[in-house]
Order: structure tokens, then sequence, then C-alpha cells
């Protein structure tokens, strides 16, 4: 697979082959979850020590915060149905540059939702020791595909904010 | 004497509101085990305006202490802040200042 840019308008993920593909399109299924903890981590309180505050916060902030999110998620899962199979087998997704904030996000999301089911520990995230379980095992491998390609798009966020 | 009493409450509460806006409100940013870091440098930059090296300074300040106070200031401004920390997934919370 690579990640590449072959025009200012776009980036693409090419030369993906099936077992890829399939992980990507698992991000609308890895994305949601109604566990308590995730909702924690993507809507925190910001503040510990005075509930009223924290109230408004939650009436007047989390909703806008759940659009943002939201909007975000729908335009990768829309990208996602526009993966095109090239030469031998191997599978090319563009990515419209207007898109790109929406994917930096979407997959951060998905990996800290991830992370907020499972608690993975130091050792996991860093590869020293895996996990026992099968589906932690899997979906820690996740994190770290999703991080792969998101470091490559921060790469080219960052590079523009430094351009600009 | 109900309207003895509840002048000096709604003194308190006018007190109480003045002393909430006029003090100065610390921006926490708090490490997480996922946000990569230069993704979080990356966000300083945009959302502060911070030059690189400053904003790397709070990145590692945040990796290796586990939080970094970011900004200081009203609260309105400070909460619109957290507000654009959480929008990108960075664990940002509200203080008191001292």
């Amino acid at each position: 697979m690579k990640i590449i840019r072959p025009h200012p308008d776009r980036i693409e993920l090419a030369e993906m082959e099936p077992f890829l593909v399939s992980l990507l399109q698992q991000l609308p299924e890895k994305l949601q979850s109604d566990e308590p903890q995730v909702k924690a981590r993507l809507f925190p309180n910001p503040y510990h020590d005075n509930e009223e505050l924290a109230c408004d916060w939650r009436e007047h902030v989390t909703p806008s915060l759940a659009e943002h999110f939201q909007s975000a998620s729908e335009i990768v899962f829309k990208d996602l149905q526009t993966i095109r199979l090239e030469k031998a087998g191997h599978y090319t997704l563009s990515i419209p540059h207007e898109h790109l904030s929406a994917w930096i996000h979407t997959l951060n999301q998905t990996r800290i939702t991830l992370n907020a089911i499972h608690d993975f520990s130091e050792d996991e995230m860093e590869l020293r020791k895996l996990p026992g379980e099968a589906t932690r095992c899997m979906d820690l491998y996740l994190i770290n595909f999703y991080g792969a390609i998101l470091s490559a798009l921060v790469s080219i966020a960052q590079g523009e904010s430094a351009e600009s | 004497m109900t309207g003895m009493i509840d002048t000096p409450l709604v003194l308190e509460n006018e007190t109480d509101t003045e002393e909430l806006l006029a003090t100065p409100w610390n921006v926490i940013v708090h490490n997480d085990p996922v946000n990569m870091m230069h993704y979080v440098t990356m966000i300083l930059m945009r959302i502060f305006g911070f030059p690189q090296q400053k904003a790397e300074r709070h990145m590692m300040e945040v990796h290796k202490l586990g939080k970094s106070v970011v900004w200081t200031g009203e609260r309105e401004k400070a909460e619109l802040y957290v507000q654009q920390l959480h929008e990108v997934l960075l664990q940002a919370t509200l203080e008191k200042g001292s």
C-alpha cells in the first residue's frame, strides 16, 4: 500500500490489497460504540470541581461535538464507497483534499474508541506485548493500521500548515 | 422578611458570578495513550497559533508529565479553546488559576 499525492486536490491510498481494504471498510462498525467509557472519552467533562458548569457544558457543548463528529464520519463513509479496483487485484481510494480533516478526525476517533473499549496497556500499545484474546489482538492491529494512515495524513496537513 | 433575605442572597450570587468571570482560568491538555505526538503539536499550533517550538514544548510536557497548562485567561475564551480541543479529540480541562 502506498499513500501518495498525485495531484494537490487529492490524496490516494493506492495499491491496497483486499485484506487492507477490508480493514478500512471496518471503520464504520468500529466507530460505533455505546460503551460508557467511550462516551466519557469522546465527550469529556472539562469541569471536575464544578457540577453546575459541567451540566451547562453537557447541555450546550456536547450536542455540537456529537454533530461535528458525525459530519466528519459521514464524509469518510461516503469516500469508502468509492474504493476502486485497479490492476492486478489492487485497490485505490482517492480522498479529495477537502476531506483531509474529516479523515484525520475519523481515523483518530476510531483509534480512541477502540482504546477506550479495550484499555490497552502501554506495553500493548507499543507492541512489546500482544493481547491474548483474539478480538483485542485484532483491534490493536486496527489501531496501528489506522495509525499508520493517520500519521501520513497528519504529515500532509502539517506540511501545509508550515507552508501557509 | 422575605425581601430582607432575598436581597443579600442576590448580591451574594452576583459577587460569585463576578468572581467567576474575573478569575483567570487555565486550559489544561492531558496525556492520552492514543493521540500521536506530531498530531498534538499540529493541533496546538493551529488552535493557539503557537510557533512549532512552543507547541512541541507543551506536547513534550503533556507526554512526560501527563499534562500541560497551554493557556490562561478569561473563562469564556478558555471554554472556547477547550471546545476546540475536544473537537479534535484532545483531552482538555478547565481549572481556576491561582
